[in-house]
């Protein structure tokens, strides 16, 4: 298992919060990490930060050694928390763009995918339903074969079906070097598939341990334990 | 086959021991190939890396072996699985007198009813 | 990557260009046929002269929104929602500018170049081959009488142009850049900068004015002029390149400005 994300001191201000409160962070390769805390936690701010979308105020974050730029943005895959696609085109040519910019892109497993929930290549983005706009916007994501898959709250939002159909495709889609690091205030829907929690609170880190380790420690579930630490 | 998994204590010894059930059960017969860890992963509706621990530890306590390339097999001998299956016949009686205790029953009283209510 | 980031802008660009200059293309020929029913009734003239006024109208929304939609470009696809998607490419902040510039520049070209095939249209016939036999007839009398490079003018005119348009939209693109470092209105704030630095062009403009007058004597300005007006061909090399190179230390200066904004200080809400 080798280093595949590191934050040090990561701190992010904005104009009278403190969005993030010098973390220190180490995610390995190979798991599917849960990043829980209620909203406004700092959650979206450290997907942010790793993807280069925004700038820390002070100390640093690394992707296999690399602070964000071309290369990690080969390495990652994001899924941001709202809807980013240009809604002028069609699901044929957002398919045709992510397999020009990124060399990772399947474009054989992301039409199979496709093909399962019936969405026509030519159809435009913005006549598809809100829910199905989220799986597109999710298969392309999870048709890259990268090393880092960063979803922010995923399943906020999406009715049960849904949920089961966006924790399959993560699980399908899966590969055992790649780790994926889902955000969510939503834990019990989630929380089987986890390897890791980390829970984040007020722009700190609360706590980094396996799920397993929680339970055994505990003897309660990850989410009851979540709703215990985030009581108010 | 229906996983039931108990969130609030560990997954992968949970799923070892429904693995097993399913082996002495005779889902699965010696020799037979598993699901992948992927569809097992998949049916359970948990992580690929759990399913992939709790075989490997399957395979340490000799219910298992991997083929390189091809996957997960049942081993000719299933007394290990077995034995999982009667503990936990074994557990479950234990629990039921150790609940019916508590009502105030003593263990005669328990197998009196036990056949009254068969026979109903 | 470059490649792939110049197809797909440039694909976006035609969504809506194309449209633009076609409907332009559509209102001359349907001028020009119109002129041929051309008669001394009222009604003919009303319609003759609407639809001039529609092809100049025409003609300044293709510029105008030629440049809105450049700048609108780069608003959209880099800060808004789509940026999510722009900035998480494997392309550095120094692609996204150049090919974003490169091809507003080209867009803007193809409008004007759009206006002239209009223009060609909506004259074809006599009138149109009367304007090319004045325009080559004045390009020969500037040659034979101030002995002014027919071609050199066209090459200098070109490349002024070429570099002032390039300029005007990295202004803009700077305005927006510095904008994004506001906290909140961001957008509000990019129209601020864009005051402001059209405050400052303003002041200096003024105190240039204020040091010619005031000091001209000492200047030589009057000297100066005499000597421009005898020289008509050296004044018009004057007049292009001074405009071409502040517009391209205009250009490096808002180059450096959107960059830095992008790499250094990005974050999108």
């Amino acid at each position: 298992m080798s280093e595949l994300l590191r934050c040090e001191n990561l701190t992010k201000k904005y104009a009278n919060t403190t969005a993030l409160n010098g973390i220190n962070l180490t995610l390995e390769s190979g798991k599917i990490v849960g990043l829980l805390g209620p909203n406004g936690s700092g959650k979206t701010t450290l997907i942010k930060l790793i993807n280069g979308l925004l700038t820390p105020t002070e100390g640093k974050v690394l992707i296999n050694g690399k602070a964000p730029g071309v290369e990690t943005k080969c390495e990652v895959a994001y899924l941001p928390d709202n809807s980013y696609l240009n809604s002028w085109m069609t699901v044929k040519q957002i398919i045709e763009y992510f397999k020009d910019f990124y060399a990772d892109f399947r474009e054989d497993v992301a039409y199979t995918m496709l093909n399962k929930l019936s969405i026509t290549p030519d159809v435009k983005l913005k006549t598809l339903s809100k829910g199905n706009k989220e799986k597109v916007c999710l298969i392309l994501v999870m048709s890259r074969n990268a090393k880092l898959y960063v979803l922010d709250e995923p399943i906020a939002g999406v009715d049960p079906a849904a949920r089961d159909y966006v924790i399959s495709t993560i699980i399908n889609n899966y590969n055992p070097e790649a780790t994926v690091l889902i955000s969510t205030h939503l834990i019990s829907d989630i929380e089987e598939i986890l390897d890791e929690a980390i829970f984040i609170q007020n722009g700190d880190i609360l706590l980094q341990k396996t799920v397993d380790e929680i339970r055994e420690e505990n003897g309660k579930s990850v989410d009851a334990l979540f709703r215990e630490v985030f009581r108010w | 086959m229906k996983w039931t998994l108990d969130k609030a204590k560990p997954l992968c010894p949970q799923i070892c021991e429904q693995v097993c059930l399913q082996i002495a059960l005779g889902d699965f017969k010696p020799g037979e190939k598993m699901f992948s860890v992927r569809e097992t992963a998949l049916n359970a509706g948990v992580n690929p890396n759990t399913v992939q621990k709790a075989f490997e530890k399957l395979e340490q306590d000799g219910i298992l072996y991997s083929v390189r390339g091809s996957g997960w097999f049942v081993c000719e001998d299933i007394t290990n699985a077995k034995e999982t299956l009667n503990n936990l016949v074994y557990d479950k009686t234990e629990d039921y007198f150790t609940a019916l205790n508590a009502l105030g029953m003593n263990n005669d009283e328990i197998k009196n009813y036990v056949k009254e209510w068969d026979n109903e | 990557m470059v490649k792939k980031l110049f197809k797909h802008e440039i694909y976006a660009y035609l969504r809506t260009i194309l449209p633009m200059h076609m409907i332009l293309l559509g209102i001359a020929i349907l001028g020009r046929f119109i002129q041929l029913f051309e008669n001394d009734s009222v009604s003919y003239r009303i319609v003759f002269w609407s639809s001039v006024v529609a092809f100049i109208i025409g003609v300044v929304v293709c510029i105008v929104l030629t440049l809105v939609f450049g700048i609108r470009r780069f608003y959209s696809n880099l800060f808004t929602s789509e940026g999510y998607l722009s900035f998480t490419l494997p392309v550095t902040s120094t692609q996204h500018i150049w090919v974003k510039n490169t091809v507003a520049l080209l867009a803007q070209l193809a409008s004007i170049i759009m206006i002239l095939i209009s223009c060609c249209a909506i004259t074809f016939g006599d009138v149109c081959v009367e304007v090319f036999k004045a325009i080559g007839y004045l390009f020969k009398l500037s040659y034979t009488e101030i002995g002014y490079h027919t071609t050199l003018f066209v090459i200098e005119f070109i490349i002024t142009l070429v570099v002032s348009i390039a300029t005007t939209y990295m202004l803009f693109y700077a305005c927006i850049a510095l904008g994004q470092r506001a906290k909140k209105n961001r957008v509000a704030a990019a129209v601020g900068v864009f005051f402001i630095y059209y405050l400052i062009m303003q002041v200096i403009a003024t105190i240039f004015i204020i040091i010619v007058a005031v000091f001209h004597e000492q200047l030589y300005i009057d000297e100066l002029i005499t000597y421009l007006e005898n020289h008509p061909i050296f004044t018009n090399h004057l007049v292009f390149s001074v405009t071409t190179i502040i517009n391209a230390i205009g250009f490096v200066i808002f180059y450096a400005i959107t960059k830095s904004s992008i790499k250094n200080k990005l974050n999108l809400e």
